[in-house]
Formats: C-alpha cells, sequence, structure tokens
C-alpha cells in the first residue's frame, strides 16, 4: 500500500451550532485499520465524521482519501464524489426500499443480474441470504445495521464511516454483530474511522483509538496503550476506575506496593502519581516475596469479579478487583503485589 | 477565484427559492406598498364615509364569531374528549362536518330558510293565521345573522385545536387537580383550559382571519366589512378605483397583521410543556339521565344547524327545481372548475416541492426566510390578492397594448388583466402556503440520515430527490393536492375578481343565482361544492385516527411496540398538527 491510501484527517478544525466539534484535530486511517474517536455524547465527534464524509463543509484543515485530497482550502468534493461508505447511527435504511434495493442503491452501474448477484453475496456474508425481497420494517435492529453495512460496502469505498453503530443493540446482540461487522471490515482492506462513547466498545472493536475531548485529539494510540499507558488520570478513568497513590521519587524508584519502578525522567523529590488499575492489584492468602499486607473493608460482588477495597498500613485505601474464585472474608488480612509494569506514573504539576 | 465560484454557487443555490417567494409573495408586497398613492382625492372620501361603518362591522364581525366560536369549540371539545354520552364517538368527527361548508353557502340557506316566503315564517304564518306585520321576526340579512352564519362554519377551527390541547394534556395534571379538590368544572376552568389556550389562541386566530376574509356571506347579508368594499371599489368606473381599492386591502392586511402579531404575542408568553411522559386514557365522565341527553343535543346542535339543515335545505330545494341550467351549463362550470382547480394544485404542489426541498438542501436561515415569506398569502384574504395581482398586471397590460400600439396600429385591450393566468396566479399566492406545509411536515418526517446515506453511496442531490424524496413523499403530496383542490373550488372573492368576463366556476354560478334571489337553482353547485368540500374533511378525520405511533406502517411491528402506543389520537404527531391547523 503507499503511504498516501486509506483515510488522513490534517488538522480539522469545525465549530458547529456554537459546538466545537474538531480543534486540530489530525488523525490517519490505514486500509484495513479500524480506528475509534472516542470521546462522551455530543461532542461533536459526528460532526468529524459528516466532515470526512462530505455532509459538512469543512471549515479548516485538510481531509484526504486514498491518496487523493477530498476537502481543503481549495478543494470541496461531493460527498457523492468521495468514495466513503456511512453507517448511520439509526442506520437509515430507506424505508420504501426493500433489502436488495437498499443494497444495490450505491452500486457501480452493472447490469441488473449481476447487481443481483452481488447483493446475494453480500447477504450471504452478513448471514442474511434470501432477504432480498424484505422490507426494512420488518427486520430487527441487528439486521438492520448488517444491511446498512452491506449496503454502505456494496460501493467499494475506502473509507469506512461508522456513527455509534452498534449503539441502537443490546448487549448480546451487540457482541455478535460487533464481532460479524470486524470480520468484514478487516476481509475487505477498507479503512474504517468509527465514532463511539464507549470506552469498552473502543476497546474491543478498535486497532487504534483517538480519545476525543473538547474536540481535541488527547492522546492516540493501540488499545493497550491507551488502556495500560493512558496519557493522564482523566483519560485512564474513562476505561474505568483507577487507584490514585501519591509518592515521590527516590534514587529514581518510585514505591508501588510490593515492589518498586524505576523512572529515569523524573529527578528525585518529585511528587508523582501512581495509577493503579484495580485488576493490576493481586490478592494472595499466604505471603510471597515483596508482598505487603492490607485488611478487606469492603467486598462487592459483580458476578464473576469481586471488588476488593483494601486498607493498607499506612491508612490508604484501593480498590482491587478478582475473579470470584476466592471466599474472601471482610475484616481478613490479605497480602498484596502490583506488577511494575501495570503501574501508570504521572508526575504532578508542581503549582498543586 | 474559488471563493467568487462559492459565491456565485450560493446565488445559485437561492435562484429556486428566491424567484418563487418573489412570484407568490409580490401581490402582497404590491398592497403594502400602494398605501402611499395618489388617489385624486377618492381616498379621502372613502375615509369619511364607508370607512367608519367598515371598521365598525368589521369589529362587530370578529368580535361576535370569536365568542361564539370559541363557546361552541372549546365546549363541544371538552364534552367529547373528557365525558362519555351517547353518540360522543360519531359526534367526536360529525363536529367537523361544517368545514366542508363555504360560509356563503351557509349564508344562503339560511336566508332561503328564515326569508319571509321560507319554510319557518310560511309555517308560522298558516299556524298562527298572522299575515305580514302581524308578528316580529328576526332579520337574518344583519350583523348578528352574519355572525350566526359565520360561527356556524368556522368553529370547527377552535374545536380542533382545543380537543388536540385536551388530549395532549397529561392525564397527571388532571389527576392531580382532582386530588386537590377540584370537581370536573373547577377542574376544566382552572386546569385544562389554561393549559390548552395557546392552542385555543391558534385555532381562533385562523377563525379571525377567516372572518376579515368573509366576503361571500357578508356581502349577501348586505354588512359592509373591507372584503366587501375592496370589491365594490374596485368594480366602480371612478379612475383611481383600483388604487383605492388597493389602498383598502391595504387597510385590511394591516388588521391581518395586528391579528398574526397578537397571537404569536400570545403564544409567546404562554408556551406550556408537559412536564409529565405519561399518557393514558383521559379520565372520562360517565353521563347519565338527563345529563347525557343533555351533552348529546348539545353537540348535535352545532352540526345540525352547521352542516345537516342546509344541506336537507339544498337537497330538497335541488328535488323541487335545481338549476335550469343543469344539463349543459351547469356541466361546463364544473369543468371549468375542475379544470382550474386541477392546474393550480399541480403547480401549487410542484412549487411546494421546489421551496421546501431547496430549504432541506440549503438550509440556511434566508432560505427558511424566504419559504416562510412564500407562505404569506394564506393569511390574507382572497380579494386583497386579486387586487395586488391586478395591479401590476393591469400596469403590464397598459404597457403592452401601447406598444403594440404603436407597433401594428391596433389595441388588442387587455391581455393579462382578463385572462386565467391572473386566477391561476393569485390562487398560487393564496394556497401556497397549504401545500407547503404538508411537502414540508412530509420532508421533517424524513430523517436526515437518509439524505447522509444517499449522497454517500453516490447520488446527486437530483438522484437523492427523485429515488429517495419522492418517493417516500407520495402521500403528503397527494393530501397536499387535494386541499389546493378543493379549496380553489371553494374560494369565491379572488375568482370573481380575477376570472376572465365570460369564465364562470361553479362557486360562481352559485353566488350569481344566489345574488339574483334564485336560491332554488344555486342548490345544485352548492350541493356539488359540499360533496367536494367532504373530502378534506374526511381525509382529517382519517388522519385523527391514525396519528397514533406505531399505526404508521414505517415502524417496526414488533407486537410489544404496539402493545405500548396509547390508545387515542393524543400524540398528534406535531407536523400533523400544523397541517391539521391549516385545513
Amino acid at each position: 500500500m503507499s503511504q498516501g491510501s486509506g483515510l488522513i484527517v490534517d488538522d480539522v478544525s469545525h465549530v458547529y451550532d456554537r459546538t466545537v466539534a474538531a480543534q486540530n484535530v489530525s488523525l490517519e486511517v490505514r486500509p484495513g485499520e479500524v480506528h475509534c474517536l472516542l470521546g462522551p455524547s455530543g461532542s461533536g465527534k459526528s460532526t468529524l465524521l459528516r466532515v470526512v464524509a462530505g455532509l459538512e463543509t469543512l471549515q479548516s484543515g485538510r481531509v484526504e482519501i486514498a491518496g487523493r485530497e477530498v476537502a481543503g482550502p481549495d478543494t470541496h468534493l461531493r460527498p457523492e464524489q468521495r468514495s466513503v461508505g456511512f453507517v448511520f447511527q439509526d442506520y437509515a435504511l430507506f424505508p420504501h426500499l426493500n433489502v436488495h434495493d437498499n443494497i444495490a442503491f450505491g452500486m457501480p452501474k452493472t447490469s441488473r443480474e449481476r447487481k443481483r448477484e452481488q447483493v446475494g453475496e453480500l447477504l450471504a456474508k452478513i448471514d442474511m441470504a434470501g432477504f432480498e425481497a424484505t422490507m426494512p420494517h420488518t427486520l430487527s435492529g441487528g439486521q438492520q445495521q448488517r444491511v446498512a453495512l452491506a449496503r454502505a460496502l456494496a460501493s467499494h469505498p475506502a473509507v469506512m464511516l461508522l456513527d455509534e453503530p452498534f449503539s441502537g443493540l443490546d448487549t448480546q446482540l451487540r457482541r455478535e454483530v460487533r464481532h460479524k461487522t470486524l470480520e468484514l471490515l478487516h476481509a475487505t482492506q477498507v479503512a474504517t474511522l468509527m465514532v463511539t462513547h464507549d470506552p469498552q466498545e473502543a476497546l474491543a472493536t478498535a486497532d487504534s483509538i483517538s480519545i476525543i475531548r473538547g474536540g481535541r485529539i488527547v492522546q492516540t494510540g493501540s488499545p493497550e496503550e491507551v488502556y495500560l499507558r493512558s496519557a493522564n488520570r482523566q483519560i485512564a478513568e474513562v476505561f474505568g476506575r483507577v487507584n490514585r497513590l501519591s509518592r515521590t521519587v527516590r534514587k529514581g524508584l518510585v514505591a508501588v506496593p510490593g515492589s518498586s519502578v524505576a523512572v529515569q525522567a523524573l529527578a528525585d523529590g518529585t511528587a508523582v502519581e501512581v495509577l493503579l488499575r484495580p485488576e493490576s492489584i493481586e490478592l494472595e492468602r499466604h505471603a510471597t516475596a515483596g508482598a505487603i499486607t492490607a485488611k478487606i473493608a469492603d467486598i462487592s460482588r459483580e458476578g464473576a469479579t469481586l471488588t476488593v477495597t483494601l486498607i493498607l498500613e499506612d491508612g490508604s485505601r484501593l480498590e482491587a478487583r478478582d475473579l470470584a474464585r476466592q471466599d474472601w472474608k471482610v475484616g481478613e488480612t490479605v497480602h498484596l503485589k502490583v506488577a511494575p509494569e501495570a503501574a501508570m506514573i504521572q508526575s504532578l504539576p508542581s503549582a498543586e | 477565484m474559488v471563493g467568487a465560484r462559492r459565491r456565485l454557487a450560493s446565488w445559485v443555490r437561492l435562484a429556486p427559492s428566491g424567484l418563487i417567494t418573489l412570484f407568490v409573495a409580490s401581490p402582497v408586497l404590491v398592497i403594502a406598498a400602494s398605501l402611499g398613492a395618489d388617489t385624486g382625492g377618492l381616498w379621502a372620501h372613502l375615509a369619511s364615509t364607508v370607512l367608519p361603518e367598515y371598521l365598525r362591522n368589521t369589529a362587530l364581525l370578529a368580535t361576535g364569531v370569536a365568542v361564539t366560536t370559541v363557546i361552541i369549540g372549546v365546549g363541544t371539545a371538552w364534552l367529547v374528549t373528557l365525558c362519555r354520552f351517547p353518540g360522543r364517538s360519531l359526534l367526536r368527527w360529525a363536529l367537523l362536518l361544517p368545514l366542508a361548508i363555504p360560509t356563503y353557502l351557509n349564508a344562503y340557506a339560511y336566508t332561503d330558510l328564515l326569508q319571509f316566503s321560507g319554510p319557518v315564517q310560511t309555517w308560522l304564518r298558516t299556524t298562527f293565521d298572522w299575515s305580514r306585520g302581524d308578528y316580529w321576526f328576526p332579520q337574518i340579512h344583519s350583523v348578528s345573522g352574519a355572525i350566526l352564519v359565520l360561527a356556524l362554519g368556522l368553529y370547527p377551527y377552535v374545536y380542533l385545536a382545543a380537543r388536540t390541547a385536551f388530549l395532549e394534556q397529561s392525564v397527571c395534571a388532571l389527576e392531580v387537580g382532582r386530588t386537590l379538590g377540584l370537581g370536573p368544572w373547577h377542574n376544566f376552568f382552572r386546569v385544562a383550559l389554561p393549559l390548552a389556550r395557546p392552542s385555543i389562541i391558534a385555532g381562533l386566530t385562523l377563525v379571525l382571519m377567516e372572518t376579515l376574509a368573509e366576503f361571500g356571506a357578508v356581502q349577501y347579508f348586505g354588512v359592509n366589512t373591507f372584503a366587501t368594499g375592496i370589491y365594490r371599489i374596485h368594480n366602480q368606473p371612478f379612475p383611481h378605483a383600483l388604487t383605492a381599492a388597493a389602498q383598502l386591502a391595504a387597510c385590511l392586511l394591516v388588521l391581518v397583521a395586528l391579528l398574526i402579531g397578537i397571537e404569536s404575542l400570545a403564544r409567546r408568553s404562554a408556551r406550556f410543556h408537559n412536564t409529565s411522559t405519561r399518557y393514558r386514557d383521559l379520565p372520562s365522565w360517565q353521563l347519565r339521565g338527563p345529563r347525557a341527553t343533555l351533552a348529546t343535543a348539545l353537540c348535535a346542535l352545532p352540526v345540525i344547524w352547521g352542516f345537516g339543515i342546509p344541506v336537507l335545505l339544498f337537497m330538497t330545494r335541488n328535488l323541487q327545481r335545481g338549476d335550469t341550467l343543469a344539463r349543459a351549463k351547469f356541466l361546463e362550470f364544473g369543468r371549468n372548475s375542475l379544470v382550474l382547480a386541477a392546474v393550480a394544485s399541480v403547480l401549487a404542489v410542484v412549487l411546494a416541492i421546489l421551496l421546501a426541498i431547496s430549504e432541506r438542501l440549503h438550509s440556511t436561515p434566508l432560505h427558511r426566510f424566504l419559504t416562510r415569506l412564500s407562505g404569506i398569502g394564506y393569511a390574507i384574504p382572497g380579494s386583497v390578492i386579486a387586487i395586488g395581482i391586478l395591479v401590476p398586471l393591469y400596469w403590464a397590460d397598459h404597457r403592452l397594448s401601447a406598444m403594440i400600439e404603436r407597433l401594428f396600429g391596433f389595441s388588442p385591450g387587455l391581455l393579462l388583466g382578463g385572462s386565467l393566468l391572473a386566477i391561476i396566479y393569485g390562487y398560487q399566492t393564496r394556497f401556497l402556503a397549504v401545500s407547503l406545509n404538508f411537502v414540508q411536515a412530509g420532508l421533517t418526517r424524513i430523517k436526515p440520515s437518509l439524505d447522509g446515506a444517499a449522497r454517500t453511496l453516490g447520488a446527486t442531490p437530483v438522484r437523492m430527490i427523485r429515488s429517495v424524496h419522492l418517493p417516500m413523499l407520495r402521500g403528503s403530496l397527494t393530501a397536499a393536492g387535494l386541499l389546493v383542490f378543493v379549496d380553489v373550488i371553494k374560494e369565491l372573492p379572488a375568482t370573481l375578481i380575477l376570472c376572465p368576463p365570460n369564465f364562470q366556476t361553479l362557486a360562481m354560478r352559485v353566488y350569481n343565482l344566489a345574488k339574483d334571489e334564485r336560491l332554488a337553482e344555486a342548490s345544485t353547485g352548492a350541493l356539488a361544492i359540499i360533496v367536494i368540500g367532504l373530502l378534506p374533511v374526511l381525509l382529517l378525520s382519517r388522519m385523527l385516527d391514525h396519528s397514533r405511533p406505531g399505526a404508521e406502517g414505517s415502524r417496526p411491528a414488533g407486537a410489544a411496540e404496539r402493545k405500548q402506543a396509547p390508545t387515542h389520537e393524543s400524540r398528534l404527531r406535531p407536523d400533523r398538527r400544523r397541517c391539521v391547523a391549516r385545513l
């Protein structure tokens, strides 16, 4: 693949309805890659998709699709000239057309027989063979979502834009549809930009994630990166609860329960905050090397996992998540350990 | 370079809306501009002679009709929505029937019924052996007669608005009223009525606009108002008569503007939102015994007077005598009406599509403003619009004939002013709002994401309109066309002023016969107009029945969803309500 293929969003800023939808947003999505824009609802992420699709006129910056500038200071290609597929949050199936006509709507000009064949193939891929004559309103939500996806793919776009594609589905269905969708997207080698407000969904779907706050991208990285090495506390908290421990750097080391982490970049005496995800704290009944002791203050059961509140000897509280295999008791003393690589260390701004 | 091209493109995008709006709104603008024109003393003469009478009559008429329609409309709406009594479900839609009868037909019917030689007085004389002068009988040809006839024809606007408002009220508000110790009466006056006030005012505004515009009935009753004055003066052979008529029309325009201003003020200060999302069947009081009979009678009376009696009367008269021209001429007038209405309604729908879609594609404030402006004519009386069209057309005609005379040496007379073009033009100005409302309402039901889907799937705007918008709009377009069609058939003052001398429509035929006291003969045309006028009433009642969520085919047919659907027409969609208001 050449350097310029896929989708490039370069320094795009956009104000919509007096909300800053994007401020100096730059990102790149390679063919076959799924890139997730993660941010709270109503933060204008969808507007960015509409800018890429050409449904909104770009205000500042540049958008490139498959190596071709589609929007910039001097260009504005119409949506129909951009080679994008768009799956809307409400799926936007044409209610007056049956499934076949919906999918065939954007297909390149060809004979009727050829179209029928291609629609049949696509329907087979989404496990909906034989649904050609069905009208959209009789389909379930999951089926509508898949038809919308097939319809967008039928015109062989270079870029797929998905706007909260799974938010209308219930939890069980969501997992299945997500799996199927990813399979299809990866198979077609299309560059996918997807918008979601659901961090779990982003982690489960994306090859890379951009976390967006107030129209700015605050961190971009693989799911592992943004989850395990969040750029700051706010980002870390997007993906769930984190424990915060105040520490000071001593001899290039920061103490974490049961071990210490080497920090090169920070001078001795710097105040830092250690962020620990509850599941990176290991609980043991028996003392092991390096483990420290703590008392269980509270246990709350959430199905397969337990959230255990611990009080350390210095009085600080930690939350740990453990599989519900062990039979912990409130008041019991346990030994805990932290894998040094799971600790995220943030230097605190000196002003505080 | 690019900037200039974009500027040019944005002007091009504005062209359809701009041109159509200029076309349909200009008669109104012409009238507004006529205020300063010179009439050579005619205006001063008018102001000192007839103007006070016009003002007095118009004010009396408006007040009387307002009070009467609110009493009839709100009262019946309250009874049929919150009480149970025999005949309620039938009366609920029968109360709309008087909408089918143009008020001038009501006027003819009641004149026929109550005049000296009419059935009522004849019966009184024969029963009590009276002769002329022995007894007093109310004169129907009076301001109070006009108020009665107008109120009987117009109360459905208030009824419809009030009923919708009552249905939309959350049951909680009413139940709270009851738990706080309010009886049904107090509940009505202290909770339901204040909550429904904005809607009732909207309905009342429609009634008052119709009253100001009313021509046929008041003209027939000899009550001089602005609308009749315009017609009379424009027919006078004085110089400047047309300008004076335009100035009278401008006065009426000011009254209409005042009315719209008051309405929007009233609505701004009182826009209530339901704070509850619970809608259940409204509590209904089961009425029994004499109370039930009384309720049935109260709700039946407006239907009988506003619809039953006129229809029966026209039917009897038609059987007795009917239009003597029935064979040949009647068919010709009918055909004229149908052709005119068909052409006008198709054109109105096409213009509405252009305006509404152009507004949807480029939703700029200017587009929205232009689209609203294009509907202005609906609030303007037909006679005003007619004058607003004649003024520029006569001007153009004079220029044209002068030019032709200079070139070819003969004068062709009036080319545009006396042509069917003028009347079709008038109908567009008057009724474009009707079709526009329906098309806009239909478009709002098409989710914007469908546009995005079509465009990203490679459809050009033209293909999107052709293969997504228009097929989905089919129902709205039919309804829009039908309503304009019926409005055109019923329209009288603009048709009278603008139609060519040798051209007659059904409404004109009925008017002319009635004017000559040939009411029996007028009955045939009247019946035909009533039958056509029933179409939108049926459409309306069907829409009210089908406006529950889930009743529409485009929704998932899940059984669970069906069950949740409220069992009332309470969820009349906002866009529907707009259309209903326009009916």
